[in-house]
């Protein structure tokens, strides 16, 4: 059989750009398509005989294709990949994330979808691989000529970044059996410290020249004819490391000692193509790389004549700027002046050329690290037949890790020819410990432990009750969850964290169960983590960010935040808050809500006698009356308020700021700064005709009753809420979300939320949204109505919607609506929630005489949150609009800064009490 | 701070309708014609609206009138004096804007919208205003605050419904009168909206009358009555939306469309009584409790 697949079309359909490349004679590309047809066709078989079965029995298919279990295996993988097994229901995590996909099924994405995803490992193999030469390194940046590109996918197939079968793992141990195992090192024969003998190998070695005396041996016993190494740019003042392939004696000499920055050494594998035994010394991604391509995508085009691969050890390389950076920022060199680098004792040591030599811990330098660097969990290089690195090893001696008889025999020449010294490893004492205990800090324990799940209440029970819907993460969903953190050094989360909690440290510490610690150590960025665990949007925030969600699942942020939020409120935890001298100043808060809350909670630290004014008979803001009970158990915000009290804060319920005190009744009272986090509350109505219908209501009066006047409760409680049988929300964010489901919760028999955007523009949280559709809530896109049609008695009870399209995107980044023309229809409903947003509410804002407000009543500010009046500060949504939780705590937290600055520069303070200890 | 009654007093003598005086100094100091209060009575009370219908700043107090209508409103009648009312807020809502007007204004009360009324009659006539007052009631029993209004007008009319006291028959009665004898320069009228509708039809230009510019003050259900919930919206004839709260209460009565307001106002009607009915039973059972025991339980209904 065979079948001319989307792939081997697509390069013969471009087979003269491909000729005109160069990378390929017309005969190699004959033999290439050959080669590539043949393992297509086999891919095909394997396919349409599943598709025949309706499931996968590998017993079965083995016996009819007549494959090897393995070949089977990493066929099957493939197909998934591409996702031409989802009728099995296989999946592929990684590509069903992207999602740019090619359209046509059957083909890969082409690399840049790793660089953005910034897993790229920088092994170089996707420049070889592209047949038109679209891919190149600029600056150690993966660059790809989308112009060129024509999207075959060859580049993404191989790529050992995108998947990696078990598969191909797997393999060593099944097959051979006769070896040792030990997790950091993984599979071996035996291990040796050992050095060479040839002076002019110890000349250019950084340790004891084993891969050069190897290869030097494989030169001579004419086992390769060539080898692809690494040396450095010979202009005499750079590091910058070169890939080459290498003939003779001389130029190998050249490739002795160590390189600290990625020579991306596969991007010239091709050229080896038409040598008949090759040689290759490479890190681990390297040889990650060369196994993956050990069977995919063409099963072995560029593989066969690779006689010998030797294992660097590494901890992580760097990009060459990089590098650069680390000898001007951290040891003040340039580049010229240096002779040799060396790591050491878990220390980075340059020599320079005048003789001297300086060090800094490897720690320091591990934020220059690439991301690609901080995925990778093989220390000493895993799929080889030596590996040689200096761990272990005393000064001027290499460790050498034989991996399998081939690597024996190579090394016994050494010994036979007494070329080297050598000694067994474990004659050094502690040597074996030590590489392993590093090997180990590289693992990545990802792969063995799933992100670990809050413990939910069942979607049916839970949609006719108020308590919380995620019940529990415990104390061993953290020990597990915890270990899946890759601790990069320059963390994507904090990056993605408004507050920027440093979060790979507040793991670290969760790992080593200091709760005491972590928790006071994200009170120090938070003063609400109970609350921002639960209600954050973490999946565009700390854990959309975060290194581990690019490949698998990101580690649960936000479910460890309200793990240790949690626990540190049931154990009573003492919250040790070191106050500056106590001034005697006094600040008011505006609005309790999350940016009042936050800017209250730091100003008190700052020593200030804060207190917060709220209009509401009890605190927290939208945190009280918009967020439900099932969402954050107003316990909870109780709580943190009660916190707060013991910090010291005050709280004045009841008072308008504006209406029952006037900021010139502020001043007189003595308060010297104000700061202002009214939020953004009033509800926008739609203009159409039927708004005023009874049972038509903004979703901020539905969830107020419900949720702070707890009207779920009535009669018990004496507000009432009215919930029909059908329920339209309109809206697509938090507070469509929170509002279908608490009408759900209330007794509606259905409800229906629509969006006038797709699901994909929709802005609520995306656990909501999973957990509303548990729920059974109905969701209806595209779709904007247009008009409420009331009965007699003026309540409503239908409703006319259009249907939208998407048009370009408007200034929000997400595609504008439009609306279809004469697709209107009409709907029952009996009750209509508007969720549509909210604006700002003019009554604290416009009661100040001489304070800027912009066209849309919102308070304009600058940088430090300095409103036009200068000792009012504002912060959260009544300066952004409507936005996130977080974003008015962040707003709050660096307004406290600022008001603190600020009464610093004018107020001189009479100082009382140092460092206070605070049990909350 | 509580908020503590310092004087109740029950007008007529059926139990529906109640003067009170409340210690809130902050509230007071701030007040002014046309404001109101949000009161929440106790832990599992709602929130509702009362305009203020007297303030004090020096002693620091407030003056509401409120009808009993609903279980809240029964709640706060049985409040006595010394006790406290759990949260109490304002002023909310716009002051009216008080002007001297070249001819004379009318204000007209009905029922429990007389006290409102009041404060605006002072301020107004403070301005200089002459001031002609229509109070109306249901009969001679619900009537109050006459002489209060006669010191503070320059001509004061009654009417009830029985005709009991004063002219028999509604507010509108005086008013085709008054407007057929002279120029206005402004009507007030508050409450019920029943009542304010048909002022706004006696006066605006529909008839042989003059049109004069009519001012209502609105009353809807509100939770929070800073603008946040919406709930007291109300839309014009030419289909615009206000929110009672933080645009009022005072409009212009002409405007308004009141057959939809008269609708929404009954929107939680079946609710307001199931709560009644229930709180009538449980008052009923401590009744009957207290007198079998002979033993005073202060609070308990409460």
């Amino acid at each position: 059989m065979c079948t001319q697949t989307a792939l081997i079309k697509i390069l013969l359909d471009n087979k003269d750009k491909i000729l005109n490349a160069k990378k390929y004679s017309k005969y190699e590309f004959t033999r290439f398509i050959n080669s590539l047809n043949k393992a297509e066709t086999q891919r095909q078989t394997i396919l349409h005989r599943i598709k025949a079965m309706g499931y996968i029995d590998i017993e079965k298919l083995k016996k009819e294709i007549q494959i090897t279990e393995r070949d089977l295996i990493l066929n099957i993988e493939y197909l998934k990949e591409l996702g031409l097994l989802e009728f099995v229901g296989e999946v592929s995590e990684f590509y069903n994330g992207i999602e740019d996909k090619n359209e046509i099924k059957g083909l890969f994405p082409n690399i840049s979808t790793i660089r953005d995803k910034k897993i790229c490992s920088g092994c170089g193999l996707c420049v070889s691989i592209c047949p038109i030469n679209a891919i190149k390194f600029l600056d150690d940046v993966l660059s790809i000529d989308e112009d060129l590109c024509i999207q075959c996918g060859l580049c993404y197939a191989c790529c050992h970044r995108s998947f990696f079968p078990d598969e191909l793992k797997i393999n060593q141990k099944k097959y051979v059996r006769d070896l040792n195992y030990t997790k950091g090192l993984r599979h071996f024969k035996d291990v040796y410290t050992a050095q060479t003998k040839i002076e002019d190998i110890i000349q250019v070695a950084q340790d004891g020249g084993i891969i050069t005396t190897l290869f030097k041996v494989a030169f001579e016993e004419n086992l390769i004819d060539h080898a692809l190494l690494v040396k450095e740019l010979t202009n005499g003042s750079s590091f910058k490391p070169l890939p080459a392939l290498v003939d003779n004696e001389i130029e190998l000499l050249k490739t002795g000692g160590t390189k600290y920055s990625n020579a991306h050494a596969l991007k010239i594998l091709y050229k080896a193509r038409n040598f008949k035994k090759v040689g290759i010394a490479g890190t681990s991604c390297v040889l990650q790389a060369l196994q993956k391509i050990s069977f995919y995508p063409l099963n072995k085009p560029f593989y066969d004549n690779i006689i010998y691969k030797i294992g660097i050890f590494c901890m992580e390389s760097f990009d060459y700027d990089k590098l650069i950076e680390i000898l001007k920022k951290e040891f003040h060199k340039n580049p010229e002046e240096i002779k040799k680098m060396d790591i050491n004792n878990g220390h980075f040591i340059i020599y320079d050329k005048n003789g001297d030599y300086s060090e800094i811990p490897i720690k320091n330098i591990k934020k220059y690290g690439p991301y690609g660097c901080f995925l990778c969990d093989d220390l000493c290089g895993e799929f080889c037949d030596l590996s040689v690195g200096s761990i272990g090893s005393e000064e001027r001696w290499s460790t050498v890790i034989i991996r399998n008889k081939k690597g024996a025999d190579l090394f016994q020449k050494l010994v036979d020819r007494d070329l080297i010294n050598n000694k067994r490893l474990e004659s050094i004492q502690n040597a074996f410990k030590l590489i392993n205990r590093l090997a180990k800090s590289k693992i990545k324990m990802y792969k063995e432990i799933p992100r670990q799940k809050m413990i939910e209440q069942d979607p049916n029970i839970r949609r006719k009750n108020f308590e919380e819907v995620p019940k529990e993460f415990s104390i061993e969903n953290v020990e597990l969850e915890v270990q899946r953190c890759l601790q990069c050094a320059n963390p994507l989360c904090v990056e993605g964290c408004p507050v920027k909690i440093k979060i790979p440290d507040f793991i670290n510490l969760l790992k080593k169960k200091r709760f005491d610690e972590a928790s006071v150590f994200i009170r120090q960025y938070n003063l609400l983590p109970a609350i921002c665990g639960r209600v954050c949007p973490q999946e565009i925030q700390c854990e959309g960010k975060c290194l581990l969600g690019k490949i698998n699942k990101p580690v649960a942020i936000g479910n460890l935040e309200r793990f240790i939020a949690d626990w540190s409120i049931a154990n009573n935890s003492i919250v040790e808050t070191t106050h500056d001298v106590s001034k005697n100043l006094k600040v008011a808060i505006v609005g309790s809500g999350p940016a009042g809350l936050t800017c209250a909670g730091e100003l008190v630290k700052y020593g200030y006698d804060v207190t917060v004014f709220e209009a509401l008979h009890t605190g927290g803001g939208v945190l009280t009356y918009g967020i439900p009970e099932f969402r954050l158990p107003k316990v909870i915000v109780q709580q943190e308020i009660e916190n707060l009290k013991k910090l010291g804060v005050k709280f004045e319920f009841n008072i308008i700021i504006g209406k029952s005190l006037k900021i010139d009744d502020l001043k007189n009272l003595g308060f010297k700064a104000i700061f202002i986090g009214v939020g953004a509350g009033l509800p926008i109505f739609l203009k159409i005709p039927g708004m005023n219908l009874k049972g038509v209501l903004s979703a901020n009066e539905f969830l107020t009753r419900a949720n702070l006047m707890k009207a779920y409760k009535f009669p018990e409680y004496d507000t009432p809420i009215k919930i029909g049988k059908i329920v339209a929300v309109i809206g697509g964010g938090n507070v469509a979300m929170d509002s279908a489901r608490v009408a759900l919760r209330l007794g509606a028999e259905k409800v229906i939320l629509v969006y006038r955007r797709s699901e994909k523009e929709m802005p609520a949280r995306r656990e909501e949204y999973h957990h509303a559709k548990e729920e059974g809530i109905e969701f209806l896109f595209l779709t904007n109505p247009i008009k409420f049609i009331g009965d007699k008695d003026g309540d409503v009870h239908q409703m006319e919607v259009k249907k939208m399209r998407l048009g370009v995107p408007d200034d929000s980044g997400r595609q504008r609506p439009i609306p279809i023309e004469n697709s209107e229809y009409k709907m029952i409903v009996d009750t209509v929630i508007i969720a549509i947003g909210t604006r700002s509410n003019p009554i604290c804002p416009r009661s100040i005489v001489g304070l800027n407000l912009d066209n849309k009543g919102y308070i304009i500010t600058n940088e430090y949150f300095q409103s036009s009046i200068e000792n009012i500060f504002a912060g959260g949504d009544i300066v952004t609009g409507s936005a996130t939780v977080i974003s008015a705590m962040g707003a709050g937290k660096e307004a406290a800064e600022a008001i603190d600055k600020f009464l610093m520069k004018n107020y001189k303070f009479v100082s009382s009490t140092a460092a206070q200890k605070i049990r909350s | 701070l509580p908020f503590r009654i310092l004087k109740k007093k029950e007008i007529g003598s059926n139990g529906i309708l109640f003067e009170m005086v409340l210690d809130t100094p902050l509230i007071a100091n701030k007040a002014h014609a046309g404001n109101f209060i949000i009161i929440r009575i106790n832990e599992k009370g709602e929130r509702f609206p009362l305009t203020i219908a007297d303030y004090d700043r020096e002693i620091g107090t407030i003056t509401i009138v409120f009808q009993v209508v609903g279980k809240s409103t029964k709640l706060l009648s049985f409040r006595e004096v010394g006790d406290e009312i759990l949260d109490v807020v304002g002023p909310l809502g716009n002051k009216i804007r008080i002007q001297k007007f070249d001819y004379p204004i009318v204000l007209i009360g009905g029922g429990v919208g007389i006290a409102p009324c009041y404060p605006q009659v002072k301020e107004l006539k403070e301005a200089g205003n002459k001031i002609i007052c229509i109070l109306g009631a249901r009969n001679k029993e619900l009537l109050f605050w006459k002489d209060k209004m006669r010191a503070v007008c320059d001509e004061l009319i009654i009417c009830t419904n029985d005709g009991s006291e004063g002219i028999k028959g509604f507010v509108t009665t005086p008013l085709k009168t008054i407007l057929k004898r002279e120029k206005l320069s402004r009507v007030i009228a508050i409450g019920p909206l029943i009542m304010m509708k048909n002022v706004c039809l006696t006066t605006n230009g529909s008839n042989s009358l003059s049109k004069v510019e009519t001012y209502v003050s609105l009353n809807t259900i509100m939770i929070d009555g800073t603008g946040m919930c919406g709930g007291c919206r109300f839309q014009t004839i030419d289909g615009n939306i206000y929110f009672a709260c933080v645009n009022g209460p005072d409009f212009d009565g002409h405007m308004i469309d009141f057959d939809n307001l008269i609708k929404r106002a009954k929107r939680f009607e079946d609710r307001e009584s199931e709560s009644l009915k229930l709180y009538n039973i449980e008052c009923k059972a401590v009744k009957k409790y207290k007198e079998t025991n002979k033993y005073v339980y202060s609070n308990s209904i409460n």
